[in-house]
């Protein structure tokens, strides 16, 4: 039932961005064992401007190499293909809405996804991940939902706004009432399935307000929504509401955070969200 | 200038240009030194964000340079803050919720001292 809900409102949605070029050619080249780093970095190179925002980020204090990368290939080299194909993952939504020119869509709020970002990849370090710019780009991309539904269906969004306004409640609350049991983060899940993202970052954004829901994901869910709420409590950017989702329980256990480490964990956080700041200069 | 959501205005900054409401009426003019009253009912109108001047102050993150700051600024930069904080959280009965927010008022407090 819920997921015709999610089918309909995404069906109402006139001229959303389809799959960017680069990352449907990407997904092929990296699904196959034989490709090589010389093909993947030909492939970006022909995308220039997603070869030099990639370039950007390998570049800045966010890896911190001592010495300049000039090249896609040997970016390749030194941070691998997992590394550089969340990079061009991250760089090709980005710009397909970064520059959708709606309210919801400011620097304020991307600065949010980056602190999310940064909170997701501090925790995965503590928790002993390995693929840490995977919960980086899940926590960049979790609230993609939101510029959806501003951008999209801008009716709708008016309502979501003024019932977050009058009652002060989480966007994701009043989404639930006005697009009746439908979310952001439902609209980002299945637009992210159905441009046949990975699984974990498919279902982590879809559950990241619900993680208990997220199955054989829970645990890397449990630490995005941990990482939202840890954004929100470092006050950087805005999100779109003016309160904290509590942390579910589950989430605690999962994760094994202990309150006693946030005094450690926050300024952590913050300090990887000033190195990850490279990424605001993306939208 | 800065544009500035509800929840990061505070009392003394000023708006840069006039605020509209979803119907285009003008609901304050510009360089009006904003109060609790003014962002209280500017925020029961609907409105969600703002224009503002003096805005480099009112968040940890923008304080590139704290030292320029006198003791009272230090002191009444803390107190928003925490007020901020008590916001974020208000209605939170969680123990550990609880816990994250005086974690975070001690974490931006350490910044700005």
């Amino acid at each position: 039932m819920r997921q015709h809900g999610i089918k309909q409102v995404l069906a109402t949605i006139e001229g959303l961005p389809t799959l960017p070029d680069t990352l449907a050619r990407m997904n092929v080249l990296v699904s196959d064992p034989d490709t090589t780093a010389r093909q993947v970095g030909q492939l970006i190179a022909s995308d220039p401007p997603i070869a030099a925002k990639t370039l950007k980020v390998v570049n800045s204090p966010f890896y911190g190499f001592p010495t300049r990368i000039t090249t896609i290939t040997h970016a390749i080299v030194i941070l691998g293909f997992s590394t550089v194909r969340s990079l061009v993952l991250s760089s090709s939504i980005l710009q397909a809405f970064g520059d959708k020119s709606c309210r919801m869509c400011t620097k304020s709020f991307w600065k949010h996804c980056v602190a999310t970002g940064a909170a997701a990849k501090v925790l995965a370090q503590t928790l002993r991940y390995l693929a840490l710019e995977e919960f980086f780009i899940a926590g960049l991309l979790h609230d993609v939902g939101k510029i959806v539904i501003c951008g999209y269906l801008e009716e709708e969004f008016r309502e979501i706004e003024r019932l977050v306004n009058e009652k002060n409640i989480l966007m994701y609350d009043a989404e639930e009432e006005i697009l009746h049991g439908v979310t952001h983060a439902d609209i980002a899940g299945a637009l992210f399935e159905q441009w046949n993202l990975p699984k974990g970052l498919v279902k982590s954004v879809t559950y990241h307000h619900t993680p208990s829901l997220a199955g054989d994901e829970r645990r890397i869910t449990s630490i995005l929504h941990m990482a939202d709420v840890l954004a929100r409590a470092l006050m950087r950017g805005n999100p779109g509401d003016r309160r904290i989702p509590t942390v579910d329980p589950q989430a605690w256990d999962d994760t094994g955070i202990n309150p006693r480490e946030l005094d450690h964990l926050l300024p952590a956080i913050d300090e990887e969200a000033e190195k990850a700041s490279v990424f605001l200069e993306m939208v | 200038m800065l544009t500035r959501s509800m929840e990061e205005l505070s009392e003394g900054m000023v708006t840069k240009e006039p605020v509209l409401d979803a119907t285009g009426n003008v609901v304050l003019r510009e360089g009006i030194r904003l109060t609790k009253k003014i962002i209280t009912a500017l925020r029961h109108r609907g409105i969600t964000s703002i224009s503002v001047d003096g805005a480099e102050r009112q968040s940890t993150h923008e304080h590139d340079d704290l030292s320029g700051l006198t003791e009272a600024e230090r002191n009444r930069t803390c107190r928003q803050i925490e007020e901020r904080i008590d916001r974020i959280f208000t209605g939170q009965k969680d123990g550990r919720m609880l816990e994250l927010a005086e974690a975070a008022k001690r974490y931006h407090k350490s910044k700005i001292r």
